[in-house]
């Protein structure tokens, strides 16, 4: 299924959709109102992508210089140019270290590779530990969003989910007896896990050190009871310098949630004594993008989810919709990059309104973007498609003007006379959700030769 | 040497040879918050007791 059947299924459930569309436009409020208690705001987002932009005409650079500050921290650095490869390492170190139970903070860079499927595979229990996350893996489902992986969700399902993994009491929805359930069955997991595995929110070239961000804490919780670390990092979420944390972090947290800052921003520079830090930098197709003028500027992405929230077709359609790891406006530029015909429907799911845009904390000109990939799929798809033969056909009419004024003329007529099962049949889908106008007796240029005066 | 180390930066260096001036980092005063907030975050795990206002004004 593509995107419109997708959203379509997704609307057949009208008071889930509202909420959902609510909820969502909830959280883009909250941000409008914290970016407007800093009056930088504007210089930090610019700030922020000129960082980026300077990040990636220089990526090469930085990343030798991260890896050259990381190895001598102690930190073990791996390089996976592909999804496989990735899930090889991290499945190498846990073999090295003989376990068979791993905790794992959120990490879209994981979901991207598929890793919990491909170590479940090989034997390794994989417990997310992120409170939304560990929801939708009881639902063997991703995450709808990439900051609210179970935003698709109302507590009363998270209650019914609940009684049955948890053996919770059943119609209990109470927030706060949920969450307590949760921290009791994830503590068991935390003790009993040798290692613990991290996405990267940023990564410091001039320290080797790496940042990641977290409300819960779940991180520190699996990595300090841990013996051993991997954290998984694409390479673009390099920074060159410490103090650039200033700008990231503060434009971070209140894009996402509307927070003035995330609760948990923790640093790992080094492995405490007997214990092991692995990282591993994955190229995945990122340097696909990097090689694509218009595109590489997606690669600025700092994953705050701020374009998902204001997106109105997001709202409307849900992150499933998207078939897509990375949903909403930001996947949908950074998909087709991926997989052009699998998720070519995507960049078409958007109004063009530029509302991502104006709130992406690094200026993506996500919606511009968008309108490229348009054009670029429409060029690699077939050229004989249903809208190509009608766009030729249309062209023949407009480009002669005695077949303009000949077709207007019959088309009023006809319009007139054709019965609704044929106007509206299957074959115009422009009418599936829209009424033709009432068609007037006339063409304009008629109507204004009978009366100029 | 690690194969995909080079295939990755390989790649990016070739890309690179198109690029005739990268852009600079701006300079910014916003971070001078930041290294206070390091700061008072480093003090913080030395033990010392730390002004939370002060810490949250920063934010």
């Amino acid at each position: 299924m593509n995107h419109p059947e997708k959203a379509a299924e997704f609307l057949e459930d009208k008071e889930n959709a509202k909420w959902h569309d609510e909820t969502l436009w909830f959280v883009r409020d909250k941000r409008d109102v914290v970016s407007k208690t800093i009056p930088e705001w504007e210089e930090l987002r610019e700030t922020a992508s000129q960082i980026k932009n300077n990040v990636l005409s220089n990526l090469d650079e930085y990343l030798v210089e991260f890896e050259r500050n990381a190895l001598a921290n102690g930190i073990k650095v791996h390089w996976a140019k592909d999804a496989e490869e990735h899930n090889k390492i991290v499945l190498d170190i846990l073999q090295q270290n003989d376990c068979k139970a791993i905790v794992k903070s959120k990490s879209i860079l994981t979901e991207e590779c598929h890793l919990n499927q491909y170590l479940e595979k090989n034997g390794v229990d994989v417990v997310d530990t992120d409170l939304g996350e560990r929801i939708v893996q009881f639902l063997n489902q991703p995450p709808s969003h990439i900051v609210l992986p179970a935003i698709h969700l109302k507590k009363a399902q998270v209650s019914d989910i609940f009684h049955d993994k948890l053996n919770t009491e059943k119609g209990n929805h109470d927030p706060s007896y949920l969450t307590n359930a949760a921290r009791l069955h994830l503590r068991e997991k935390f003790l009993a896990a040798k290692v613990a595995l991290t996405g990267v929110n940023f990564g410091v070239a001039e320290t080797g050190e790496f940042v990641v961000c977290t409300n819960e804490g779940n991180a520190d919780m699996g990595v300090h009871l841990a013996d051993v670390h991997v954290a998984c990092m694409g390479i673009e979420k390099i920074i060159p310098k410490r103090e650039h944390l200033g700008v990231f972090l503060r434009l971070l947290a209140r894009s996402a949630t509307g927070q003035s800052v995330t609760n948990y921003n923790s640093h790992f520079r080094s492995p405490a004594k007997g214990k092991e830090i692995h990282i591993v930098l994955l190229d995945n197709g990122r340097t696909e993008q990097l090689g694509r003028e218009k595109f590489k500027n997606s690669l600025k992405c700092i994953r705050c989810g701020a374009c998902m929230n204001t997106c109105p077709i997001y709202r409307r359609s849900g992150g499933y919709s998207y078939g897509s790891v990375v949903p909403g406006p930001i996947g949908s530029i950074l998909s087709p990059g991926i997989d052009l015909k699998k998720h070519s429907t995507l960049p078409f799911a958007s109004t063009l309104c530029g509302s991502c845009t104006d709130v992406c904390p690094v200026k993506i000109n996500i919606h511009e973007q968008l309108y490229e990939w348009r054009q670029e799929i429409t060029k690699a798809q077939s050229s004989i498609n249903a809208k190509s033969l009608a766009m030729k056909f249309a062209n023949g009419i407009f480009s002669v003007p005695f077949a303009y004024k000949l077709g207007g003329n019959m088309m009023r007529g006809a319009l007139k006379l054709l019965p609704h099962s044929i106007t509206y049949s299957k074959l115009n889908t422009w009418g599936k959700e829209r009424d033709l106008p009432e068609l007037p007796n006339e063409s304009f240029k008629d109507w204004y030769k009978k009366n100029k005066s | 040497m690690n194969p995909s180390r080079e295939h990755i930066l390989n790649k990016i260096r070739a890309l690179r040879q198109d690029v005739i001036e990268a852009p600079a980092i701006p300079e910014f005063d916003v971070a001078e918050d930041l290294i206070s907030t390091f700061k008072i975050s480093s003090a913080a795990n030395k033990g010392e007791v730390i002004d939370r206002e002060a810490f949250v004004a920063l934010l």
